[in-house]
C-alpha cells in the first residue's frame, strides 16, 4: 500500500548549514548568474527578478554564518576572496570563477561591498552600476561611487584593482615561493622513492619523509608549477636516475589529473601509482619500458611485499604495476594467461607519462629525445597507446611543451612560454624569443603568439620549424632567466 | 502512478533522510520508525513499479534533479539540499538499484554529512573531497557519477539553459524542456527512467575486456585508416594544421573516457588482479613459500572484498578456477581455506536471497544457475523459499531445472523439504518433466500433510505404481482426500496405469462403505476402466431384492442406476438400457429415481 511520504513530517526547506562552502558557493553561483545575464540581456528582462531572488536568498543563507553580517568580495591574481577567507573553486565552478574575474579585471574592480542590511531595490541597483561600468577606466571607483549616488544607493561599495597591485610584489613573492615549495616537495620525494629503491625492507630504518603528506600537499600546487618542475627535469643527465623518475612521472600525474577534472583524491592515487611505477625499473634492475614477464612480476611482489611497512600499495596501485607495461593494442583489451582484460585507465595514464619521461630521459649510452620527438614518436607508435588519452596528453603538454627550445622558419630561437593547457584543444604556443632571424641574442626576450595570422594571405605568421637542444641553442643562462616582454 | 511521481517520492526520501541524520547526530536506532517507512515506500515506489533489477538515476541540476527528464525534485532553499552539495561537488548523477534500504541510504547519507562537515568553515585548507570519497565508496545499491573535464554538457549549470532562451514568463517551461533535450542527448540509452548503461542486470556479469570495451562504446573507434595517415603526417609534427587534424577528437571517444573516469570500477580492478594472481600461481613453476604466501594473501583479501558485495559473476569466476585446480593437490592445498570462505559466502541469509532473486531476473539467472551449484544442498530448500516468498514461478522453474539438469539428487533431497515448498515444487516438477517425477510423486502422495496429498493427487496421470500399492495407499487416506483421488481419476484421459487399481478396488469392494457420491465416483471409474465386466458385477446389486419387491441393496442400487442414467458411454447403452427398462417397473424404489429411469427412455 502506498504511503504518503509527507507523513515522515521533516521540512526539506531551510535547515542546518553542514557546510559554509556550500552556502558561499551558493552566493557566487548567484552573483555569476546575475552578471553573466548583464551581458546578454536587457535590464527590462525578467530573468533578473529571478537572478535576485537567488542572491538575496544566498546572502540571507549566507548572513547565518558568524562573521558574514556584511559582506565583502575580493578579486586578487587568480583568486577570489569572502571576507579574506579564500574560496577554492571545484571543478564545476571554475569556468565560474574565471568569468569572475574576468569580468572584475576588465572593469579594474578589485573588490565588492555589500552592506548589512541591503535591500533588494538597493542591490539590483548596486549590481547593474558595476555591470555598466565602462571597461578599463582611469577611476572606476569615482564613477560607480558618482553613478550609486545618483541613484541614492549607499553602503555599498568597490574597490579598484590597483589594490591588487599594491601588494603585487607580496603576490608575487607568494607566487615564486609556491614554485620553490613544488620543487622542495618534488626533492623529497625523490628522495622518498631512492632510499626505498636501494633499502627496500631496510628502509624502514630510514628517517623517511612522509610520502602521503608530500602527495596531497603537491596535489594542492598549481598546474604551471607542477608542470615547470616536470618541464626543467627532462633531458638532464642523473646519476641515478630512478629516484627522478617515479616523483616526475608523479608530478605529471597530478597535473594531467587536474586538468583532466579528476576529483582531488582521485588524483592522490594517481599520483601514487604513478610513484610507485619506478619498482618495475627496480625489479627489471633496468629502465626497460617492455611489458612484464611472470619473472618480473614475481620480484615485483618481492618488492612491494618488503616495502610494505614504508610504502603500502593499494590494490589499484598494484594493478597499475602490472599493466601499465602492456602495449594498448586495437582496443585497450590484453590477454592474462589466457583470459581477456581491459587495462583501467591509471594503468593507460602512466604508461604515457612513462613512457615519455622514459624518451626524454637523458642516460649514458642511449639516445633520447627532444619533448616533441617523443611526442611524435608515441603518436605515431600503432597500438601502444591509448589514442585517446595519448591525444589529450600532447594537447594538454603542448607538442612542444613549456620550455622547449625551438627554431621558427624565419630563423629565431624561441623558448615556449605557454602551451596546450586544454587537453581537448590543439592550441598554438606563445614563445619567448631569444635570438632574432639573423641569429642575434636579444636585449631581452620578446613574446610572439604563433596563433596570430596574416589576414591578407590567411596563414599563419610564423611557425616552428623544429625544435633544439640547449647546446644547439646556445643561449646564455642569464638570457633565458630574464623575464619576456609581454605581447 | 507516474514513474516520475515514483520517483519524486524516492528522491524526497533521500532528502528527508539527509534532514534526519542531522537532527538525530547519526543514531540510526532514533530513527527506526522513519527507517521502516522509508523502506516501506521503496517497496512501493521501486521495487513494486520497476522489480529488483530495475536501476534509476537522477541528474543533479543546480538547484534541482532530475528524472527522466522530468523535474523529481526542486526546492525554495537549494543550498541547503544534499543535491545541491553533491552538485556542487561534482556529482554529475546518482543511481539507485533495486535492492536499495533505508539503512544503506542512510549509512550514505551520513558518510557525505561527515566528508562535507570534515571542511568545517569556509578556510579551503581543510577542505573535504566529498567528489573523491564518493568516487572511491562502493555502496551495493547506489553508483554515484562525476563531473569531469569532458562532461561537456554541463547541465548542472542552469545558466547554460536560461542564456540560450528566448526568457519568456514561462521560463520554467522553456527551461525544462532544454534540459530535457540535452539530457537526451547526453544520456540517451535511457528508457522510461530506467538506466540501462548500468543497470543491475548487468553488474554480475564478469568485468573482462570485452563487456567493458562494449559498454564504454570503445570498440571499432580504431581507424587504421587514420593510423596509417597519421603515420605519414607526424614525420614533421611542427606543421600545427597537420597537427591539428591528427590530435582531433571524436565525441564517442571522449565519452567512453568519461564514463570511465566517473566512478570508480572496484570490479574491473579486483577481476584484473585476480586475474593476474590466479595466472601467477598457476603457472609460474618456482614459488618460493614466500611469494606463494604473498601472492595467496593478496587473493584472498580480492576475494573478501568481492564476497562482502555479492559480485556473483567474479565468485563464479574464482569457483570455476578453482575447480580446474583439482587435479593439482598443491594448488588445491593452497586454496583450501579460500574455497572455504568462498563456501560460507553462499550459506548466509542475505547472499541467498540474492542468489534466490537472481533467478526470477532474465540476465543474472545465467550466473545464478551456474553458482548455485557450489552451494550446500541443505540451502537449497531456503533459497527455494525465497523464490516462494517472491511469487515468482519463472523463478522456481529455473531454479529447479538447474538442479535437475546438473545431476543434483532432488529425489532424496525433496523429501526433507516442507510443506510450502513440496507444493510449489509439485506443480513446477511437472511442467519441467522431470523422469524421476513419477517417483517423488508417489512419495507425497504417502506425506503427512493432507495439502501434499491433495496437491499430488492433481497429478495422478503420472503416477506410476503397481496396482496394490496404490490401493494401499488410497486404502489409508482420509475420506476427503480419497474423494479427491476419485475426482482426480475421473478427469483422466488414459486410464492405462489405473487399471489395476481399479480391478483391485472393485475386486476387495473397495467401493462399499463409501459415501453415495464417493460410489458414484467410484462406478464412473470403473464403468470407463472395466467396461462390460463392470456392468455383470454391478448386475447384482442392480437385481437383488428382499422379499422379491423391495431391493436388497437400495443406496448401491440407486447410485448405480442414476451413474448409468446419466452416463454417455456408447458401448454400455445396451446394459444400460436393460436395466432401466426392467428397473424403472419397481414399486418400492424413491420417486426420484423411478422418475430418472422413466425421463431416460
Amino acid at each position: 500500500m502506498a504511503v504518503d511520504s509527507k507523513q515522515l513530517d521533516v521540512e526539506i526547506e531551510g535547515g542546518e548549514i553542514v557546510s559554509p562552502r556550500i552556502i558561499a558557493a551558493s552566493f557566487f553561483e548567484s552573483l555569476f548568474t546575475f552578471l553573466r545575464q548583464t551581458e546578454v540581456h536587457d535590464r527590462t528582462n525578467s530573468i533578473f527578478e529571478r537572478c535576485l531572488d537567488s542572491l538575496l536568498q544566498a546572502i540571507q543563507a549566507l548572513r547565518r554564518i558568524p562573521g558574514f553580517e556584511s559582506i565583502e568580495i575580493t578579486f586578487r591574481g587568480e583568486q577570489i576572496y569572502i571576507n579574506d577567507v579564500r574560496m577554492k573553486a571545484k571543478v564545476r565552478q571554475f569556468h565560474k570563477h574565471r568569468f569572475l574575474l574576468r569580468f572584475m579585471r576588465n572593469k579594474r574592480l578589485g573588490a565588492l561591498r555589500f552592506p548589512e542590511n541591503l535591500e533588494r531595490e538597493s542591490l539590483l541597483g548596486f549590481l547593474w552600476v558595476v555591470a555598466a561600468a565602462p571597461i578599463k577606466l582611469e577611476d572606476p571607483i569615482g564613477w560607480v561611487n558618482t553613478e550609486l549616488a545618483k541613484l541614492g544607493i549607499q553602503g555599498y561599495g568597490v574597490e579598484s584593482l590597483q589594490g591588487f597591485h599594491l601588494n603585487d610584489d607580496k603576490d608575487r613573492a607568494n607566487l615564486a615561493d609556491m614554485e620553490v615549495i613544488t620543487l622542495v616537495i618534488h626533492e623529497k620525494l625523490r628522495l622518498f622513492a631512492e632510499i626505498c629503491f636501494d633499502n627496500l625492507e631496510s628502509s624502514k630504518s630510514f628517517d623517511l619523509p612522509p610520502r602521503e603528506t608530500l602527495i596531497k600537499d603537491l596535489s594542492m600546487m598549481a598546474e604551471e608549477d607542477l608542470l615547470q618542475v616536470f618541464r626543467s627535469n627532462l633531458m638532464k643527465r642523473r646519476e641515478r636516475p630512478l629516484g627522478y623518475l617515479a616523483a616526475d612521472v608523479c608530478v605529471a600525474g597530478i597535473a594531467w589529473g587536474r586538468s583532466l577534472g579528476l576529483p582531488g583524491g582521485v588524483i592522490v592515487e594517481l599520483a601514487e601509482s604513478c610513484l610507485s611505477h619506478a619498482l618495475l625499473y627496480v625489479a627489471r634492475k633496468d629502465c626497460n619500458i617492455g611489458r612484464i614477464s611472470n619473472d618480473e612480476a614475481l620480484r615485483l611482489f618481492d618488492i612491494v611485499g618488503a616495502l610494505k611497512e614504508v610504502w603500502p600499495l593499494s590494490e589499484l596501485q598494484k594493478l597499475s604495476l602490472l599493466e601499465f607495461g602492456q602495449p594498448y593494442g586495437q582496443s585497450g583489451i590484453y590477454d592474462s594467461n589466457g583470459t581477456k582484460c581491459y587495462a583501467h585507465f591509471f594503468s593507460r595514464m602512466i604508461r604515457i607519462l612513462a613512457h615519455f619521461r622514459i624518451y626524454t630521459h637523458y642516460s649514458k649510452g642511449t639516445d633520447y629525445f627532444l619533448p616533441d620527438e617523443a611526442m611524435a614518436k608515441m603518436l605515431s607508435l600503432k597500438g601502444e597507446y591509448d589514442s585517446t588519452l595519448l591525444k589529450l596528453f600532447v594537447n594538454w603538454m603542448g607538442i612542444y611543451p613549456v620550455g622547449t627550445l625551438v627554431k621558427l622558419r624565419s630563423g629565431e630561437v624561441c623558448q615556449v612560454f605557454v602551451a596546450g593547457g586544454d587537453p581537448l584543444k590543439f592550441q598554438r604556443p606563445i614563445v619567448s624569443v631569444l635570438k632574432d632571424s639573423y641569429g642575434r641574442l636579444m636585449a631581452r626576450p620578446v613574446l610572439m603568439d604563433l596563433a596570430e595570422m596574416n589576414d591578407r594571405l590567411g596563414v599563419y605568421k610564423k611557425t616552428i620549424l623544429k625544435s633544439l637542444s640547449l647546446e644547439e641553442a646556445a643561449v646564455p643562462d642569464e638570457l633565458l632567466k630574464s623575464p619576456p616582454v609581454s605581447l | 502512478m507516474s514513474s516520475e511521481k515514483h520517483a519524486e517520492a524516492i528522491y524526497r526520501d533521500f532528502e528527508k533522510l539527509y534532514r534526519l541524520s542531522g537532527l538525530y547526530g547519526g543514531d540510526a536506532r532514533q530513527i527506526q520508525q522513519q527507517l521502516n517507512f522509508i523502506n516501506n515506500n521503496l517497496n512501493v515506489h521501486l521495487v513494486q513499479p520497476y522489480g529488483r533489477g530495475a536501476s534509476l538515476r537522477f541528474d543533479l541540476l543546480m538547484s534541482s534533479v532530475y528524472f527522466n527528464g522530468e523535474q523529481a525534485f526542486r526546492a525554495k532553499t537549494p543550498e541547503f539540499t544534499l543535491s545541491y552539495a553533491l552538485f556542487y561537488e561534482g556529482v554529475k548523477s546518482i543511481n539507485f538499484l533495486g535492492g536499495l534500504t533505508a539503512e544503506e541510504l542512510f549509512e550514505w547519507v551520513e558518510m557525505i554529512k561527515k566528508a562535507l562537515r570534515e571542511g568545517d568553515g569556509l578556510d579551503s585548507d581543510s577542505e573535504s573531497d566529498l567528489a573523491s570519497v564518493l568516487w572511491r565508496k562502493s555502496s551495493p545499491n547506489i553508483k554515484v557519477s562525476l563531473y569531469n573535464r569532458f562532461s561537456d554538457h554541463d547541465v548542472g549549470s542552469e545558466t547554460q539553459a536560461l542564456q540560450s532562451l528566448d526568457i519568456a514568463e514561462d521560463s520554467d517551461e522553456f527551461e525544462a524542456q532544454f534540459v530535457k533535450e540535452v539530457l537526451e542527448g547526453e544520456f540517451g540509452d535511457q528508457k522510461d527512467g530506467l538506466d540501462k548503461s548500468w543497470n543491475a542486470d548487468g553488474t554480475w556479469d564478469l568485468p573482462g575486456a570485452d563487456l567493458i570495451v562494449e559498454k564504454l562504446g570503445a570498440l571499432g573507434l580504431y581507424d587504421q585508416k587514420a593510423a596509417d595517415r597519421l603515420k605519414q603526417e607526424l614525420s614533421d609534427a611542427a606543421v600545427s594544421d597537420r597537427a591539428k587534424k591528427i590530435l582531433r577528437f571524436i565525441p564517442q571517444e571522449i565519452k567512453a573516457l568519461r564514463r570511465e573516469m566517473e566512478s570508480y570500477d572496484e570490479n574491473q580492478v579486483d577481476f584484473n588482479l585476480l586475474v593476474h594472481y590466479l595466472g601467477f600461481l598457476e603457472k609460474t613453476k618456482e614459488l618460493s613459500e614466500a611469494q606463494a604466501g604473498s601472492l595467496m594473501s593478496s587473493v584472498k583479501t580480492i576475494i573478501q572484498s568481492v564476497i562482502k558485495r555479492f559480485h556473483a559473476g567474479l565468485l563464479l569466476f574464482t569457483f570455476k578456477r578453482f575447480r580446474l585446480w583439482k587435479k593439482f593437490p598443491e594448488l588445491n592445498k593452497r586454496f583450501s581455506d579460500i574455497e572455504q570462505e568462498l563456501r560460507l559466502s553462499l550459506s548466509t541469509e542475505k547472499n541467498l536471497e540474492v542468489l534466490a532473486e537472481a533467478f526470477a531476473n532474465s540476465s543474472r539467472q545465467e550466473i545464478a544457475k551456474e553458482l548455485v551449484l557450489f552451494c550446500d544442498p541443505k540451502y537449497f530448500q531456503y533459497t527455494f523459499n525465497i523464490l516462494i516468498q517472491r511469487g515468482s514461478s519463472v523463478g522456481q522453474r529455473r531454479f529447479l531445472d538447474t538442479l535437475i539438469k546438473n545431476g543434483v539428487d532432488l529425489e532424496k533431497l525433496l523429501p526433507s523439504w516442507g510443506e510450502k515448498e513440496i507444493l510449489a515444487a509439485l506443480s513446477e516438477l511437472q511442467e519441467l518433466r522431470w523422469p524421476k517425477f513419477p517417483v517423488f510423486l508417489a512419495q507425497c502422495l504417502q506425506a503427512r500433510s493432507p495439502r501434499v496429498i491433495e496437491k499430488a493427487c492433481e497429478h495422478l496421470e503420472r503416477v506410476a505404481l503397481p496396482g496394490e500399492v496404490s490401493l494401499k495407499i488410497f486404502t489409508g487416506l482420509r475420506p476427503n482426500l480419497k474423494r479427491k483421488w476419485l475426482i482426480e481419476l475421473q478427469k483422466l484421459s488414459n486410464f492405462d496405469a489405473w487399471k489395476d487399481f481399479v480391478r483391485m478396488a472393485f475386486d476387495v469392494g473397495a467401493w462399499r462403505d463409501s459415501p453415495e457420491d464417493e460410489m458414484a465416483l467410484w462406478f464412473i471409474i470403473g464403468l470407463k476402466i472395466l467396461g462390460a465386466k463392470l456392468v455383470e458385477t454391478l448386475d447384482f446389486y442392480v437385481k437383488a431384492r428382499k422379499f422379491w419387491f423391495w431391493p436388497k441393496y437400495p443406496k448401491e442400487r440407486e447410485v448405480i442406476l442414476s451413474v448409468a442414467v446419466s452416463s454417455t458411454d456408447r458401448a454400455l447403452q445396451s446394459e444400460f438400457r436393460r436395466w432401466i427398462g426392467s428397473e424403472k417397473k419397481l414399486i418400492f424404489q424413491s420417486a426420484k429415481l423411478r422418475s430418472k429411469l422413466k425421463a431416460r427412455f
